[in-house]
């Protein structure tokens, strides 16, 4: 029983690794953009030393990071959710697999959880990326401790498994991956950014998917109290209601 | 494992009072359907006639209004777990992971299946002719090949039932001759076929038995040779087609006649006299009108004829 459903997993995993174009487009927004910050600032300290601070060290590794986990990371865990939620319907193939008999709430699960490692590897590559250019491009600065880049490093991947599995559970409502992909980044990305710095929404905003990453990545955000504790507890929320919510939907909704 | 057998244990399918609506519009109106085990079975009707959607219904794709119906004597939806586990089915076009495959896209589905369908993928293969092109992508299959790929996925559960929805559609006259063999196989094989078409000379040539569904209602439904048992057409040719068609419409003991192919095919009503006593009728007919007769040919039995002359009388009742 286990083992069948472990090798549904592994096909579910396939099914997104194969999509050779979806994972290029991935690997390219994680590693591009901090390869293009690294090599500008190195190359600015390179002409410039005593006035500009070098690449690496601390401060830029925290930036990268929050950019990454915040922003790369949501955009790359939204795609690889959405598809895994949504690309068996749109293709036409869910009823093919309802057909087989299994539970349809089996099915949804298994798509749900099998796209967080494909997020957790791309986001995985990057953080390698990342972590090396932090240190190896720190020059005078000091270079991160290890415990910052664990902490940093493991909200980055939690966060980024916890969007997936959101996406996922939000897609199974669509038959076409595009409008959940633009309305999920929108929210994610664009409003959270907007709404985080606004002072007025207090502890309000703790509900915001950025704000608890950043909470747990150790980024201050004016104005917002919550305990690590509680940023997950909500993150972990966002995850677990969508799952349920899909998971109703997966039961009753006709293919 | 306790599972939930109806009075259908002996039937391959059976639907009872099978209700389907879309808001307003009623697709299915109470189908009652059974199957036997071990044929192929024609479930036949125009398109829009409700056939995807009771295939749809009995695999737990969506929901009946009302009704009750079972797969192999088992409930569906309530035991639809065990009712499918020897079913296979293509449901409108066979629809694959174009990225994947032909033999990655079988695994996929095998993996839901569980069990021993993973090793029945070589042999489904090579049953479909496709060994040699599994590990090509599917998006460079032709349609052929997909449908062939559909049918090697259905072979994966070792199927007792497989549902095949149009599996003619898009095949050129080769593919549907290949296909009519394999499906005789699979009866031969003491597997049941249920085959829904728009193409009634498809079914009669490939069927044991037939239903015949018009507007969500079965209208009627037995073998094939029962089916085609009453049907007594004959075509006429004659120097008016048009005013020979208008005139017999009228008489007595016919029940419909049309112009097709320059000639007037006449349907004689079953239950009106010997074909000698209404052939006699519908020449006197004409010849007291003026038109000239060339010949008069009776025409073997077809589902087709019968198929017409079931719509037309409900047509002609609405």
């Amino acid at each position: 029983m286990i083992a069948d459903s472990l090798n549904v997993v592994r096909m579910d995993m396939l099914k997104l690794r194969r999509r050779r174009g979806l994972i290029a487009i991935a690997l390219v927004i994680a590693l591009v953009p901090l390869t293009v910050y690294f090599a500008v600032n190195a190359a600015r300290h390179g002409a410039d030393p005593s006035h500009v601070a070098p690449a690496g060290g601390v401060k830029p590794f925290g930036m990268s990071s929050d950019f990454l986990g915040g922003t790369l990371g949501f955009v790359i865990a939204a795609m690889l959710g959405v598809t895994a939620g949504a690309g068996d319907a749109e293709l036409g193939v869910l009823r093919d697999l309802v057909a087989t008999g299994r539970s349809r709430v089996a099915l949804f699960v298994s798509r749900s959880v099998a796209a967080v490692p494909i997020t957790v590897g791309v986001l995985a590559a990057a953080l390698v990326l990342d972590t090396a250019c932090s240190v190896a491009l720190a020059g005078s600065a000091h270079t991160p401790s290890l415990s910052d880049i664990v902490r940093r490093d493991a909200s980055v991947l939690a966060f980024g498994a916890l969007v997936t599995v959101f996406s996922a559970g939000v897609s199974t409502f669509v038959r076409s991956r595009g409008p959940m992909m633009v309305s999920l980044i929108t929210f994610g990305v664009l409003i959270s950014q907007l709404l985080l710095p606004a002072t007025i929404l207090g502890n309000l905003r703790a509900v915001l998917p950025l704000a608890e990453f950043e909470r747990m990545a150790g980024t201050a955000t004016a104005g917002l109290h919550v305990s690590v504790a509680v940023a997950l507890a909500a993150l972990a929320a966002w995850a677990a209601t969508a799952l349920v919510a899909g998971s109703w939907w997966a039961r009753r909704v006709e293919v | 494992m306790n599972r939930t057998r109806t009075d259908g244990a002996g039937l391959a399918v059976k639907t009872t009072g099978l209700t389907k609506e879309f808001g307003e519009r009623r697709a299915l109106d109470g189908v009652d359907l059974e199957v036997p085990r071990g044929v192929a079975f024609g479930f036949l009707g125009p398109n829009g006639a409700g056939k995807t959607t009771i295939i749809r219904l009995l695999l737990g794709l969506a929901w009946s209004t009302s009704g009750s119906m079972s797969v192999l004597g088992h409930a569906v939806p309530s035991d639809r777990g065990a009712a499918l586990a020897r079913v296979g089915a293509i449901v409108e076009e066979p629809r694959f992971y174009p990225f994947l495959t032909g033999r990655e896209n079988l695994q996929v589905n095998a993996a839901a299946r569980g069990g021993a369908a993973a090793s029945r993928i070589p042999a489904a293969l090579d049953r479909v002719g496709l060994t040699a092109r599994a590990e090509d992508r599917v998006s460079g299959y032709s349609l052929g090949m997909r449908q062939r790929l559909g049918i090697a996925r259905c072979l994966l559960s070792d199927p007792e039932v497989l549902f095949l929805d149009e599996p003619m559609n898009g095949l050129d006259p080769a593919g549907m001759l290949e296909l009519r063999g394999l499906l005789r196989e699979f009866v031969d094989e003491g597997r049941t076929v249920f085959l829904s078409s728009h193409l009634l000379d498809e079914v009669q040539r490939t069927c044991d038995f037939a239903a015949i569904v018009d507007r969500g209602k079965v209208v009627t439904q037995g073998s094939i040779e029962a089916l085609t048992a009453g049907v007594r057409t004959v075509v006429v040719r004659t120097d008016d087609p048009g005013r020979a068609a208008a005139l017999l419409a009228g008489v007595d003991g016919v029940d419909r006649s049309a112009v097709e192919d320059g000639g007037v095919t006449v349907s004689l009503a079953s239950h009106a006299g010997t074909e000698r006593e209404l052939v006699t009728q519908i020449v006197r007919r004409m010849l007291d009108a003026g038109l000239a007769i060339d010949r008069v040919t009776p025409v073997e039995p077809s589902l087709e004829e019968r198929f017409l002359n079931i719509t037309q009388r409900l047509e002609d009742a609405r």
